[in-house]
C-alpha cells in the first residue's frame, strides 16, 4: 500500500451467485478493520441474481433478524488499480462476526476442498478458459434495446474462431484489458477470436485452485470496467440468442511433493487418475447444478456446438465432458468442458476437486473412455441433466459430493436452484422458452 | 364409487401446473368431486386472460393428466383470470361439447376443504422440517377465528383472509411472498419465516403431501 500509495481499498468477495460485492474503504478504515474486515449485512453473500435474499430456506450463518457478517480481507492480493493512483484492490471471504469461516463462502470452501487434496500429498494447479462477448453499444443502450439487438464487434459477422480479421477489431478493447491486468500481475497467457459472432476467449496460466478463480472473478470485473470506460458492453452470460455460448472450462493437474505429475507413472496414466476421473465422471450429473447454475446455462448444453452432454471422458476429445491430456509429463492434465460463462469459479472448482477427491477415497472406477463422438448418441445413452431442477435433484441424491462439501452447503445450494427454477416460470409463465427470455436478460447480461 | 383416478402430473410440470393439481387432488378426495370426474372424460385447458399461462387437463379412465400450455386437442378451453378465479371464464367448445362443459364447471365447482382443514393438513406434514417453529397459531381474520398448533419455547404466528391462508396452506404460494405482499402477516423470526417458506415451497414441488 505505501509503495503504490494507496489511499482506498476496495474490498471485493463473491457470493453464492458470483457476484462481486464489498466496499470503497479508506486506508486507516480498512487498516482498523483488520483482520476480520469490515461488516456487511448478512444476505450479501446469499441472495438471488435479482438481489432478493434467500428467505425460502435457511442456514446457520444468518441471524434470525437481518444481521451482520464480515468481509474478512485476504491481505496476500493486495494490488494497486493502475488507473486510479489512490486505489487498491483485496479480495476477501465471509466469515462470521466471530470471524470464524462460513461454510457458504465460495471462496473458503475451494480453499478447504484444495486442503483435502493437499492432505492426500498432493498440490493442485488449475486454470480457466474465460469467454464473453464484446458489443459496440454501451451498457445504457444495451439496456434500452432490452440486451438483445445489440452490434457485436466483428470483421465477419459469422461464427468464424480464430479468425485475425476478427481479433484485430477486439484489439482496441483488449490492449486496455491487458495493459490493465498487467498493471495487477493477472498472469493472463493469451486471448483470441473466440467461435461466436463478438466472442473472445481469454486464457491464464496455471496456479492454485484459489487464485485461479480469483483471477477469474477479479478479470470479469475488470473486463466489465475497461468496457464502462469505453462505451461499450461484454456479457459473461451463458447464452444469448443466437450462434454460440459462454463457457468457463477449467483445467487442473495434480502434483506430487517432489513436483512430478501425479496423473502418470512411468509415462503412463497412473492409478489416481483413473480413481479422480471416476470420481468427476460418476458425479457430473450433480455437479452439473453448479457448473451450470442459472435456466440461462442449460440453453448452451445443444449436441454438436462444443458443450459435452454426457458424462464422459476421453484424450484430447472435445465432445467428452473431460478432456484429458495425458500423453507427456509436461501436459498432463484434464480440462473440463462443462461449465457455463456464468458459474461461480470457486465453487465450479470445489465440486471438481470433490468429485475427484471422492474418487480416490472410495477407489471408484472409471467408465470406459470415450473412443466416439459425445453427441448425436442414441437416446439410452445417459444424458447430463437438461434443466436446474434435474440437476439440482441430481445433486440432492449425490452422497459422495456430499462427503467432501458437506451436507449444509448441498442442501442450500440445492434449494436455491429449486427457487431460481420456480422463480423463472412463476415470473416468465408459458413465454416461449426455446430462445432466452428476457427475464434471462435482465437477470444475466450485466451481472453475471 | 368408481375406482380411484390417479392424478399424473408432466416431467418438471412449472407452478401453474402444481396449483391446478394441488386443488384437483383435494377436490378428488371429495366423494362428490371424484364422481364427477371420473364421468368427465375428455380434455379441457384452463388459459389466462392476463398472459400465456395455460393448463391442458385430460380425464381419461384410469387417469387426470396435467400438463401445461393449451392443447390443440383441448376440446373445451376456459379462458379465466387467475388471479381472479371468481370472475365467470369465457368457455370456447360450449356448444361442441356441452357435457363435457357442464361437468367442467361442476368440478371447478366442487366446495374444497377450508383453511382449518388444510391448517391441521399443514402442520402435520411439515412440523417436523428443520427450521419450523415449535408452535403455530393461525388465524383467520374474516373469521376472526384462531387455530393453535403444537407447543414450546419458539413461536410463530400468521394472520390472513381464508382465502390467503388456504392458497398458502396448499403449497400453491410461499409465505415470504405472502408476507412481502402483504396477503399474509406474520409475527416471528427470519429463521421460523424461511423454514415455513421452504415447507410451503415442499408442497409446491410435490416433495412432501400436505
Amino acid at each position: 500500500m505505501d509503495r503504490h500509495h494507496v489511499e482506498v481499498v476496495r474490498t471485493h468477495a463473491t457470493t453464492l451467485e458470483g457476484h462481486g460485492v464489498g466496499k470503497y474503504l479508506n486506508r486507516p478504515k480498512f487498516l482498523k478493520s483488520l483482520p476480520d474486515g469490515h461488516t456487511i449485512a448478512d444476505m450479501a453473500l446469499a441472495m438471488d441474481p435479482s438481489g432478493f435474499p434467500h428467505l425460502t430456506f435457511w442456514h446457520e450463518f444468518r441471524h434470525a433478524q437481518l444481521g451482520d457478517i464480515h468481509m474478512r480481507p485476504d491481505i496476500n492480493t493486495i494490488v494497486s488499480d493502475g488507473t486510479d493512483p489512490d486505489l487498491g484492490h483485496c479480495l476477501c471471504d465471509f466469515v462470521d462476526v466471530y470471524g470464524n469461516d462460513i461454510s457458504l463462502c465460495p471462496r473458503s470452501l475451494l480453499r478447504r476442498t484444495t486442503e483435502k487434496v493437499k492432505n492426500l500429498g498432493y498440490s493442485v494447479k488449475a486454470a480457466f478458459e474465460l469467454e464473453f462477448f464484446l458489443y459496440k453499444n454501451s451498457f445504457e443502450s444495451a439496456r434500452r434495446r432490452s440486451y438483445k439487438n445489440l452490434e457485436p464487434i466483428t470483421a465477419s459477422g459469422m461464427q468464424n474462431i480464430y479468425l485475425l480479421r476478427n481479433a484485430h477489431r477486439y484489439r482496441p478493447f483488449m490492449n486496455e484489458v491487458i495493459k490493465r491486468m498487467n498493471w495487477q500481475q493477472f498472469g493472463w497467457e493469451s486471448w483470441s477470436d473466440e467461435g461466436g459472432v463478438g466472442q473472445i476467449e481469454l486464457n491464464f496460466s496455471p496456479c492454485d485452485p484459489v487464485t485461479a478463480a480469483d483471477r477469474i472473478v477479479r478479470a470479469r470485473q475488470l473486463i466489465y470496467e475497461v468496457a464502462v470506460d469505453l462505451d461499450m458492453s461484454v456479457t459473461f452470460m451463458s447464452t444469448t440468442s443466437r450462434g454460440y455460448s459462454n463457457g468457463l472450462h477449467v483445467h487442473h493437474s495434480l502434483q506430487r511433493e517432489d513436483g512430478t505429475a501425479a496423473f502418470l507413472t512411468g509415462g503412463k496414466r497412473s492409478d489416481l487418475f483413473l480413481q479422480w476421473i471416476a470420481g468427476i465422471t460418476s458425479t457430473m450429473a450433480g455437479a452439473t447444478s453448479i457448473l451450470c447454475p442459472s435456466i440461462n446455462s442449460y440453453r448452451r448444453l445443444k449436441e454438436f456446438t462444443s458443450p459435452p452432454v454426457t458424462a464422459s471422458w476421453a484424450e484430447e476429445n472435445r465432445s467428452a465432458g473431460l478432456r484429458v491430456f495425458s500423453r507427456s509429463e509436461s501436459l498432463a492434465r484434464i480440462e473440463h468442458r462443462l461449465p457455463s460463462g456464468d458459474a461461480n469459479p470457486y465453487l465450479a472448482l470445489a465440486v471438481i476437486l470433490a468429485g475427484g477427491l471422492a474418487g480416490v477415497n472410495h477407489e471408484l472406477s472409471p467408465p470406459d473412455e470415450m473412443a466416439l463422438i459425445g453427441w448425436g448418441l442414441p437416446d439410452e445413452v445417459e444424458r447430463l441433466p437438461k434443466s436446474p431442477l434435474k440437476a439440482a435433484t441430481a445433486l440432492e441424491a449425490d452422497r459422495l459430493l456430499v462427503e467432501v462439501l458437506g451436507q449444509d452447503v448441498i442442501d442450500y445450494w440445492v434449494n436455491t436452484r429449486k427457487l431460481e427454477w420456480l422463480s423463472f416460470h412463476d415470473e416468465c409463465g408459458e413465454a416461449d422458452t426455446k430462445s432466452t427470455t428476457d427475464w434471462e436478460y435482465k437477470r444475466c447480461f450485466e451481472l453475471v | 364409487m368408481s375406482h380411484k383416478l390417479e392424478l399424473v402430473i408432466e416431467d418438471e410440470a412449472p407452478p401453474l401446473v402444481r396449483v391446478f393439481a394441488n386443488t384437483l387432488k383435494l377436490t378428488l378426495e371429495q366423494p362428490k368431486g371424484h364422481k364427477i370426474a371420473a364421468a368427465a372424460k375428455g380434455i379441457f385447458a384452463l388459459q389466462s386472460t392476463r398472459g400465456p399461462q395455460a393448463v391442458t387437463i385430460d380425464i381419461g379412465v384410469d387417469e387426470i393428466r396435467l400438463t401445461h400450455g393449451c392443447s390443440e386437442q383441448a376440446q373445451v378451453v376456459l379462458q379465466m383470470d387467475f388471479n381472479n378465479p371468481k370472475l365467470a371464464p369465457k368457455i370456447i367448445g360450449l356448444f361442441k361439447h356441452p357435457l363435457l362443459a357442464y361437468r367442467i364447471g361442476k368440478l371447478l365447482s366442487v366446495p374444497l376443504p377450508d383453511w382449518a382443514d388444510s391448517a391441521k393438513r399443514f402442520w402435520a406434514a411439515t412440523h417436523e422440517l428443520s427450521d419450523m417453529p415449535d408452535k403455530l397459531i393461525i388465524t383467520c381474520t374474516n373469521e376472526e377465528r384462531s387455530l393453535s398448533f403444537g407447543g414450546g419455547d419458539s413461536q410463530v404466528e400468521l394472520y390472513g383472509s381464508s382465502d390467503q391462508l388456504e392458497s398458502m396452506l396448499v403449497g400453491n404460494s410461499l409465505l415470504v411472498q405472502d408476507t412481502i405482499a402483504g396477503k399474509i402477516r406474520f409475527r416471528g423470526t427470519l429463521q421460523h419465516m424461511a423454514g415455513l417458506s421452504q415447507a410451503c415451497q415442499k408442497l409446491m414441488l410435490g416433495e412432501i403431501n400436505g
